[in-house]
């Protein structure tokens, strides 16, 4: 028999969740093999990196004019948020502060939601440019993600980045995923002796099998993170993921691994911190630099217009918890400025508490030195 | 020998690519898809068609809500015309209910919604409507008048094409009289991802429940906020009931009524 309730007080409404709270027994959550990750010895680059909780946001009211980005804007907000960072004089001493000639850089963007809410093309470009001034040869850069098909579409190719190798964990040859022997490409590229272990699992059909790469309770780490590169420079797009955010953590824990489709449900918040304590990831991310000139407060991860909006700013930081709690900030201000949501809910941080817990930096806002910038 | 079992694997390889590719693109009669005679010298860059989990592979997370509503197929179409770029969506889902709730978070500031049909929000770049079982967007990346008349036109070339029931709101929702400016804003949940969505704020009180139906409209009306909350069995609503009862029931939830 169907029942139904009918409320309509609303003050007492927001009561609910902390009395149901405490009264119902929520699932357990899947065991995870997190703690082979913290038994693994840190080195010098581990998160949160060189300026633990010190977070650089850039605002340039003049970086995006009539819908477009402006190049040379980008590339002055990162400069000065380089040097507001590290307290260097010069540009090429911020930048050798993370990276070295000899590294192989990979760029971590995100082009998920197509062109119209990717990692900009501008600021991935002017990131490159100042990588080229500070002596690291184009042959020793990758930009990558998860899907090769995805960077093309959003206009992560040859003729943008000259020189540049463009590639996904997940990627076809010769029109198809499969090689000759109907296996898939993306077997090639993942690297079975590193992983992130849930005990859950979902079975794909085939044509969902391709962008999973792998069924099962492992999710293994791609080779671009293991093998290809020596350092990650994180880019993300400030985004809205539901009422939390998808940005630095998000972006490289699931842009990372494969067989995600069974993580989403149950273990979102601890795949987006855990994944991230593994040290392909945990020993190689040395700067994050959120690509906040476009981006949208809901709708995401996906690309819906009603909710774009010119942010026009740039944060930066070494370690990715704060930089996520800085974005996430001005992503939530502005869904209750919009009526989108109420208040904000604790649930959409938790991954920050969980990366926190996990020593990948700082979650509260009140310890983290954020430094604004404004360029007029 | 060597060489005719090799041009065999050859030919097998082939098949199972051939095969594949027919699965991996196994087009959709029933979809209205668009085309150049729906739309005079328009240029198709891309058509694509994902199916069930496979929608992971067109927007990763962003699939999960769909899923959670009930997720059937897409059809993706990228399209040149009159000098602009759309993308064109047509997603199916299990029904109608699935569509209007995909329709119902995903639209939000509409400068028209009462033209064309009955689920419709015509916004800059973008116009979003719930046909019968397909939620369909229609984006372009310019902006501005004329692309986004185009737009519009685009839409009317897909509602020739569909035939579709469209969704009936629940008789407990008509019952309340809610003005058409105020059905605009109706939000419908049947899962903790839509609530993540657009209540955050009531998730703790409804995530462990996996059968009942949240409409609520995203404004309050004089102060107070309304909706209704539908579950599918006596149990679940015994269990809420018993939970949020004292204290809370009588000041929430003044009516509390069996579904007629």
């Amino acid at each position: 028999m169907k029942k139904l309730l009918v409320f309509s007080l609303s003050i007492a409404m927001l009561l609910i969740p902390i009395i149901s709270m405490a009264q119902s027994t929520p699932d357990p959550k899947p065991a995870t093999n997190i703690l082979d990750a913290i038994k693994i010895p840190r080195n010098e680059n581990s998160m949160p990196g060189k300026y633990p909780a010190k977070v650089v946001q850039i605002d340039n009211d003049k970086s995006v004019i009539d819908k477009k980005i402006v190049y040379d804007a980008a590339y002055e907000m990162i400069s000065k948020g380089m040097l507001e960072l590290t307290g260097k004089n010069s540009l090429k001493e911020a930048w050798l502060e993370f990276i070295s000639p000899k590294d192989r850089i990979g760029l971590k963007v995100n082009p998920v939601a197509g062109p119209t809410l990717t990692t900009s093309i501008e600021v991935t470009q002017a990131i490159v440019k100042q990588l080229e001034e500070t002596g690291i040869p184009r042959s020793n850069i990758i930009i990558w993600d998860r899907r090769e098909e995805q960077l093309f579409e959003a206009g992560f190719t040859k003729e943008a980045f000259p020189g540049i190798k463009i590639i996904g964990t997940e990627r076809p040859e010769n029109g198809s995923m499969y090689d000759e022997s109907g296996k898939l490409y993306g077997l090639r590229m993942i690297d079975t002796t590193q992983y992130y272990w849930a005990d859950c699992e979902e079975k794909y059909d085939s044509a969902t099998i391709p962008y999973m790469v792998n069924e099962g309770k492992y999710s293994y780490f791609s080779k671009i993170v293991t093998e290809m590169v020596d350092k990650i420079i994180n880019v993300p797009i400030l985004k809205n993921a539901g009422s939390s955010v998808t940005l630095c953590l998000k972006n490289l824990a699931y842009g990372s691994i494969t067989n995600t489709g069974r993580l989403h449900k149950q273990l979102w918040a601890e795949t987006v911190a855990e994944v991230n304590a593994f040290p392909p990831l945990r020993d190689k991310v040395v700067l994050n630099i959120v690509d906040g000139l476009k981006g949208c407060f809901q709708g995401g991860p996906g690309a819906n217009p009603q909710f774009f909006v010119d942010w026009k700013t740039i944060i930066i930081g070494t370690d990715p918890v704060a930089v996520d709690r800085v974005g996430y900030d001005i992503v939530i201000k502005k869904r209750i400025e919009e009526g989108i949501q109420k208040e904000d809910s604790p649930r959409g941080r938790s991954f920050l508490n969980l990366a926190q817990d996990l020593k990948l930096g700082e979650a509260d806002l009140e310890k983290i030195e954020l430094k604004k910038v404004e360029i007029k | 020998m060597i060489s005719y079992m090799s041009k065999f694997r050859r030919l097998i390889f082939a098949l199972i690519i051939l095969l594949f590719g027919n699965l991996y693109s196994q087009v959709d009669t029933d979809f209205p898809k668009l085309n150049d005679i729906d739309l005079h010298g328009a240029k198709f860059i891309q058509e694509k068609y994902f199916d069930g989990g496979g929608l992971w592979g067109h927007i990763n997370g962003g699939a999960d809500l769909y899923l959670e509503y009930g997720f059937d197929k897409l059809l993706f179409q990228e399209i040149q015309w009159q000098g602009n770029s759309f993308r064109v969506e047509f997603y199916r889902m299990i029904d109608a209910e699935a569509a209007f709730g995909i329709y119902s978070i995903n639209h939000y500031k509409c400068n028209k919604q009462d033209t064309l049909t009955k689920f419709i929000c015509i916004a800059p770049y973008q116009v979003q409507s719930a046909l019968g079982s397909y939620y369909i967007s229609i984006a372009n990346d310019k902006g501005g008048k004329i692309a986004d008349s185009l737009n519009v036109e685009i839409f009317t070339k897909v509602l020739s094409k569909l035939n579709e029931k469209l969704f009936e709101l629940p008789f407990e929702i008509v019952e309340q009289n809610y003005s058409p400016s105020e059905l605009s804003k109706l939000k419908f949940v049947k899962g903790v991802l839509g609530l993540q969505n657009i209540f955050p704020e009531w998730i703790g009180a409804l995530e462990n429940y996996d059968y009942y139906k949240l409409f609520a409209l995203s404004i309050d009306i004089e102060g107070k906020k309304n909706g209704v909350i539908i579950f599918d069995n006596s149990l679940d609503y015994d269990s809420f009931i018993k939970i949020n009862k004292d204290d809370i029931l009588t000041k929430l939830y003044p009516l509390v009524t069996e579904s007629k």
